[in-house]
């Protein structure tokens, strides 16, 4: 069995090293705000597509997206091709996407200002930095479970590597802001494109593909490749409403948008990454179910109970969670030196999602809570330093809430519900302000208050609330539809008063 | 739908998502260089305009 070596170790060292380097580099360059947050609002086609994939490609979705793919077999791929076709259409037609960037804001509750009003705008960032911090407490825990995975050192090292590769991030993002997300996002994307397909094509050369399909026939029946039989509809339904948040709606794939020359850019961008989009999902998803393959085919065991797949064993080996079977059947499967290499690919795309989410929900505090609650700490240099103190901040909450909190579902299903705080509600609003003039802004409060509710889809709060009965999608498509319905009846029944003259209208539907 | 055609869809749309991204990854891997140097240009134009 190969195990993580002395080159290994030395090719991971040096990417990490050339990370900071990239940091402290793109520090030289930054001189404003605008500079720091969408970096001078000056990237190209292609660097916007390696920057969105970067960031959307992170190492929990190749985790949680082979743990789909380990647990619920083929069917599991429709996940990645419906991400790839709702953002296809929102590349061709622009949908929320042109609108925000016409608009030339900086974050999306800055939209909401423009488009609403300054309340609106402050809750909509409570919301937004709520559940994009909830969303993020798990990424630390997943990633360590990678490195445990791959690299079999113990426990008590572990903490220690996660730390660093915190602070590694924390160090070049406070550094360099967008700059230096944009510079590593383009290392990762190289390193992480050109590993995950050298791994795909690996495991179909040599698992083969026909084996692949007898195998998961033999052991999950012909259901485990029809979607609607293994997940049903309203899964798939949900995973249609997911698809279209995580390119249009969720704001570090928004601020890509924002970050770009022009709405030219913006619908290129998006439309090429409908590719980035779909295979982000797709492959790791393979992967997972070659992964399930080879754990059979080694004559391991598949644990399951009444509600499904949950783990696994190797011949003699301890039980595992479902999760750590991707990092398994690579510890298992690739030679000194791909080891490394795949480290590298992997820690790139836990480095280039944090750095991204960090920046983000950093920029959304101190721009959208703090900025205008309190005037005296809205200058541009005061919003820098916000920032920077917030990255710092969500990294120690990351650190922590990965520690401490267990989800006790999938953590697909656990990213779904937390995000849905803000985005059910976010998409509405959004919607809604940019296509129907008559939306107001008390039906864009209500919206985004109602967002709130997908809470309840969380297992330990279902629990509680004795809703064990109903899936995360079927919360999660209910909380859309009573935001939906809140926007509506807020709107007509409070409509804005009439604009004063000379008031800004640039975002309203008419102006766009 | 039978078994026989989630195997072939899904067989197409694995090994055609893999052609697709293996061209994108290209295409940016080599235009993107061209776009960090556009990047860079415009920073220090701006850097220059405010000294």
């Amino acid at each position: 069995m190969p195990t993580f070596g002395a080159i290994d170790t030395a090719i991971v060292v040096v990417y990490l090293a050339l990370s900071v380097g990239i940091g402290l580099l793109a520090n030289r360059f930054i001189t404003g705000l605008s500079g720091y947050l969408v970096a001078g609002r000056s990237l190209g086609t292609a660097l916007s597509i390696a920057t969105m994939t970067g960031s959307e490609l992170g190492l929990i979705t190749v985790m949680y997206q082979a743990q789909k793919g380990f647990t619920g077999g083929f069917a599991a791929l429709h996940i990645g091709l419906i991400a790839g076709i709702v953002t296809l259409v929102v590349g061709l037609t622009g949908f929320i996407v042109v609108g925000l960037r016409r608009s030339d804001v900086m974050t999306i509750p800055e939209y909401y200002e423009k488009r609403f009003d300054k309340q609106t705008r402050v809750l909509g960032g409570i919301l937004l930095a709520l559940g994009g911090i909830l969303n993020m407490g798990l990424f630390l825990q997943v990633g360590s479970q990678f490195v445990v995975g791959v690299t079999g050192i113990d426990g008590a090292l572990l903490s220690s590597v996660m730390v660093s590769l915190l602070l590694l991030v924390l160090f070049y993002t406070v550094m360099g802001g967008m700059v230096s997300v944009v510079l590593t996002d383009y290392v990762q994307f190289v390193v992480l494109s050109i590993g995950l397909i050298a791994l795909v094509v690996m495991s179909i050369n040599t698992l083969g593909f026909d084996h692949i399909v007898e195998v998961m026939r033999t052991e999950r029946g012909e259901v485990s490749f029809d979607p609607t039989a293994e997940f049903g509809g309203s899964y798939i339904a949900w995973m249609g409403v997911m698809g279209l948040i995580s390119c249009a709606v969720w704001p570090t794939a928004v601020t890509r948008a924002l970050a770009s020359k022009n709405v030219t850019v913006v619908k290129r961008q998006f439309s090429f990454s409908a590719i980035s989009f779909m295979v982000r999902f797709l492959l790791p998803c393979f992967l997972g179910i070659a992964a399930f393959v080879f754990i059979v085919d080694a004559g391991g065991l598949i644990l399951s109970n009444a509600g499904g797949i949950t783990g696994f064993s190797l011949e003699g080996g301890e039980a595992q969670e479902s999760i750590m079977a991707l990092p398994t059947y690579f510890q298992q499967i690739l030679p000194v030196g791909v080891l490394g290499l795949l480290t590298a690919a992997m820690l790139a795309a836990f480095m280039s999602t944090h750095d991204s989410y960090l920046l983000c929900w950093s920029s959304v505090i101190a721009r959208d809570i703090i900025a205008p609650l309190v005037p005296s700490e809205s200058s541009p240099e005061k919003q820098l330093k916000w920032t920077r103190v917030f990255i710092v901040l969500i990294g120690v909450y990351v650190l922590f809430w990965g520690l401490f909190y267990h989800p006790g579902q999938d953590v697909w299903e656990y990213l779904g519900i937390t995000g849905a705080v803000y985005f059910t509600g976010a998409i509405v609003v959004l919607t809604a302000g940019l296509y129907w003039p008559k939306a107001s802004r008390m039906g864009a409060r209500l919206s985004l208050y109602a967002g709130l509710t997908a809470i309840v889809g969380l297992t330990p709060v279902k629990k509680a609330l004795h809703l064990d009965a109903y899936s995360a999608p079927q919360i999660g498509l209910c909380t859309l539809a009573f935001a939906i319905l809140v926007m509506v009846v807020g709107s007509l029944a409070f409509p804005d008063p009439s604009s004063p003259e000379g008031e800004d209208t640039a975002a309203t539907p008419e102006a766009l | 739908m039978s078994f026989e055609f989630w195997v072939q869809f899904w067989k197409v749309t694995l090994y055609g998502g893999l052609g697709l991204f293996a061209a994108l990854s290209v295409w940016v891997i080599f235009a993107g260089v061209g776009d960090i140097r556009d990047m860079f240009t415009a920073l220090r134009a701006e850097q220059d305009r405010k000294d």
